[in-house]
């Protein structure tokens, strides 16, 4: 998922790479009932699981509402099967995958879920209505670009389903990764029966452990206990409070206020939203309130893309002089200190290595002025060199710091604010786009192939309307290893040839990895079970939280 | 002081009159050594930040602490020996640098403005008042067409749309295609009531020629009001311009702007007051010093006004 520049709001604390950070306040049956209420600020993006594409709603949707095929461990990017009863099975050297339904599953009305339903979700999430979700189905399955979704009566001949409880993806390539694309809300099951096509955004019908009892967009979002949901044929959710309330369009500072202060029902509260930058000096000098914060990296990579086939950064040379001139401390600041970023020297964020730091050219993290220069030197480029860097008209901290720490070598940046809704078409237009800009990107899920090919892949630079691949980067080389990594099916021996990429491709450089961010979130003092999870970049895990009765 | 008598003194002219008026006038005069010291102090940035040391763009990473997320250290937003006025967050930038540098553009801006609305109001009012016919109903529409335009959304619009220009020129224009209609009908009225006085038909029928009619005749007994009201302008478009940066679409970063400074400090107005109370004092000053002086001129140009 594209991560938009100028969002870096997040969060702090320390703990590193991997998150489990639970012990805080123990959950388990301690946490079984009562009412946790989620404060919000805003409306869900999405709640139908075919348009669910962000993060936050991927992770609220696919833990209480819906199941999907196979799903992520609690507070864990490992994978186990969840309607499906194993992580699929792979035939034709990766390009059919067959999974198989659990027996006794049902929907929130008593009915049982079939394998059509599933059939049918990823179906409709191919209509052109059905906007926002995520394109893995689309682009994966045979004849998925060309279908227009089922609603004209026309069906994707390559989704089998022989009987209720069978069902077969035929692919265009082989993919190793395919247990985790099932992961994504597109892979959940919705009944024709129920199917309000545009409407089902207001009211998807569960699958999982909670329903929708009220839903006033902006407003409240009631869910109570699915009691048709089976406990025993889902391995992840605990399920424990009796109702959950997500009350909306509440101030962010009076959230965190009210989190901090966690008195009357605020006991019982989390923020929906993770903490904001201006905060932290309010909750870490306050132990009561730091203890119930939880902290991790998100997973994402923000990073410099360099405009590549444009002239000064067509040369690697000076792309390499500005990434040695950064200094990194300044910017992690700008984006909240190392409570909330730590410093990236690679494109793939630690939680998709193992927690392994690659880094490629190991630069002090103030940079290192004199090889900036003597690389400029040896560039040929006449200094001052000028370049223009496109930034949104509200958050423009970090660009600031990079310009600051760039004109050390005498290169000048003249920023270019533009407003935050045009940043992408602006940045993304191989035509208009500036020398620079700050852009990342949040895997989908926990491998390579949804991190690397989209932001590098040369093949999928268009004149306009580039999310991913914002360096117009085009090399022929790269690309061809995309291509012999997607058949790699072992998932290990993928991931290892991903990050030999990653540092193939930092050598090139592109883009210059700035930040791995981190968020944390603050909950009330009877809230259990609260951990980040690494996979919905550091939302904490829906599927373990509990309020426990208030002694 | 040995006071003279009143009577006794010569016959003083109007403009006279009103100096000594605003002389008295505590308010005013208190408004009058604002923004002198105001003045001074922006022309003077380059030198007070070399006493200081801390240009307005130099980070001072020791100034703030990381773990905090960026929070000044020390009390009242890090003000210190080294830091008069404390850093801003984040970055560390010193904020009288800041401020001081902030006010050079807050005021070159309004001054500019106001001098080109004045000259080209003053100019097209002037036409339209005194030659009529169609000068004056084409001069009166565009007046008419500029003024029930929404300015604001316009100028954001301009502002965001318009690239590779100088900024603060462009402010200056954008602010004056749309200030000068105000002076403009004003000049307007004056003229079609001093046009028919006696001393200017008496000077048309002696035969000057129009130039010289409108600039000895007409233009000094407009002077009064414009002055009052381009004095009362000022603060207008240090508003206005504070109201483009805040909405990001006046100068850029990292040239600093009172309004821009506002719009970041915002998030931090509970967490580091003092970055939030720096510009909007300085801002809140010059506003209210202007104002004050505008209102002493307006009261001493026309002390019948004084009563209401």
């Amino acid at each position: 998922m594209r991560r938009s520049a100028g969002l870096l709001a997040a969060a702090l604390v320390t703990l590193t790479a991997c998150g489990t950070k639970a012990e805080v306040v123990t959950g388990g049956e301690n946490g079984k009932g009562g009412t946790l209420t989620v404060l919000a600020t805003s409306d869900f993006s999405h709640l139908d699981p075919a348009r669910n594409w962000t993060m936050r709603e991927m992770m609220f949707g696919s833990r209480l509402l819906y199941r999907t095929l196979t799903t992520y461990k609690a507070g864990s990017s490992e994978i186990v099967p969840d309607l499906a009863t194993d992580l699929g099975t792979s035939s034709d050297g990766g390009k059919t995958w067959t999974f198989t339904l659990k027996d006794g599953l049902k929907y929130e009305d008593g009915t049982p879920i079939k394998a059509a339903d599933v059939k049918h979700n990823v179906e409709r999430s191919m209509a052109p209505d059905i906007t926002g979700g995520p394109d893995y189905a689309k682009n994966l399955l045979v004849g998925g670009t060309e279908y227009k979704g089922p609603y004209d009566g026309e069906h994707l001949d390559s989704i089998e389903t022989p009987d209720d409880k069978t069902i077969v993806f035929k692919l265009k390539r082989p993919a190793g990764e395919f247990s985790y694309t099932v992961t994504l809300p597109t892979f959940s099951p919705v009944p024709e029966a129920k199917d309000t096509k545009v409407e089902y955004d207001n009211r998807p019908f569960s699958s999982g452990p909670y329903k929708i009892e009220k839903y006033e967009r902006g407003k409240e979002l009631v869910l109570t206990r699915n009691e048709h949901w089976d406990a025993t044929s889902d391995p992840v959710r605990l399920a424990l409070p009796d109702k959950i309330h997500v009350k909306q369009g509440q101030d962010g500072d009076t959230i965190t206020d009210r989190l901090i202060a966690g008195s009357g029902d605020d006991a019982n509260a989390i923020g929906w939203l993770h903490v904001g930058q201006q905060s932290l000096s309010k909750i870490l000098p306050n132990p009561q309130a730091k203890e119930r914060l939880v902290t991790m990296v998100t997973g994402c990579t923000d990073w410099i893309s360099f405009n590549t086939p444009k002239k000064p950064f067509d040369d690697p040379k000076v792309r390499q002089a500005v990434y040695h001139a950064l200094d990194k401390e300044a910017i992690q600041t700008a984006f909240g200190g190392p409570n909330m970023a730590e410093i990236a020297t690679a494109y793939l964020p630690p939680t998709m290595t193992g927690g392994a730091k690659q880094d490629v050219y190991a630069i002090p993290p103030a940079g290192d002025v004199e090889k900036a220069k003597a690389l400029l030197a040896e560039a040929g480029v006449a200094l001052p060199l000028k370049v223009k860097m496109t930034t949104t008209t509200t958050s423009n901290t970090t660009e600031t710091a990079i310009q600051e720490s760039l004109k050390k070598v005498g290169i000048e940046v003249e920023l270019n604010p533009v407003d935050g809704a045009v940043f992408n078409d602006h940045s993304g237009d191989l035509a208009k786009a500036d020398e620079m800009s700050v852009h990342g990107w949040c895997p989908d899920y926990p491998n390579g192939s949804s991190f690397l090919p989209p932001i590098l892949d040369g093949r999928n630079v268009m004149p306009t309307g580039n999310s991913g691949n914002t360096a117009f980067f085009k090399d022929g080389e790269v690309d061809k290893k995309i291509d012999e990594i997607y058949t790699i099916e072992d998932p290990a021996a993928s991931n290892k040839a991903w990050q030999e990429l990653d540092s193939a491709v930092m050598r090139k450089l592109p883009m210059a990895p700035i930040a791995w961010a981190k968020r944390s979130f603050l909950f009330g003092k009877n809230v259990t079970g609260v951990a980040n999870h690494p996979v919905w970049a550091a939302q904490p895990d829906y599927a373990t939280i509990g309020v426990k009765k208030s002694s | 002081m040995t006071t003279t008598p009143i009577e006794a003194a010569p016959p003083r002219s109007p403009g006279r009159l009103a100096l000594a008026r605003l002389r008295a006038d505590r308010p005013a005069m208190a408004g009058l050594v604002i923004v002198a010291v105001l003045v001074a102090l922006s022309a003077l940035a380059p030198l007070i930040t070399w006493w200081t040391g801390w240009a307005p763009e130099t980070f001072d990473k020791s100034a703030i602490d990381p773990d905090l997320g960026g929070l000044p250290r020390g009390a009242w937003g890090g003000v210190s020996a080294e830091h008069l006025l404390g850093v801003e967050p984040v970055t560390g930038r010193d904020l009288l640098a800041r401020v001081l540098y902030g006010g050079q553009v807050s005021l070159l801006v309004a001054l500019a403005a106001t001098a080109i609305t004045m000259v080209t109001g003053l100019a097209l009012g002037l036409l339209a008042g005194y030659l009529g016919g169609w000068v004056d109903t084409v001069i009166s529409r565009l007046i008419d067409l500029l003024m029930s335009f929404p300015s604001l959304i316009f100028m954001i619009a301009v502002l965001s749309v318009v690239r590779d220009v100088n900024r603060l020129v462009l402010l200056v224009t954008v602010m004056a295609v749309f200030g000068w209609t105000v002076i403009a009908r004003i000049a307007r009225g004056q003229v079609l009531t001093l046009k028919h006085r006696e001393y200017v038909e008496a000077a048309r029928v002696g035969g000057a020629m129009t130039g010289h009619v409108l600039r000895k005749e007409v233009l000094p007994g407009l002077t009064a009001p414009i002055l009052v009201y381009a004095t009362q302008s000022i603060p207008a478009y240090i508003g206005a311009e504070a109201a483009l940066s805040f909405l990001g679409v006046g100068v850029r970063p990292p040239t600093p702007s009172w309004g821009q400074m506002i719009n970041n400090a915002r998030g931090w107005f509970m967490t580091d007051p003092m970055y939030l109370a720096v510009p909007c004092f300085f801002l809140g000053l010059t506003v209210l010093a202007f104002t004050l002086l505008g209102d002493g001129l307006r009261d001493a140009f026309d002390p019948k006004e004084e009563a209401s």
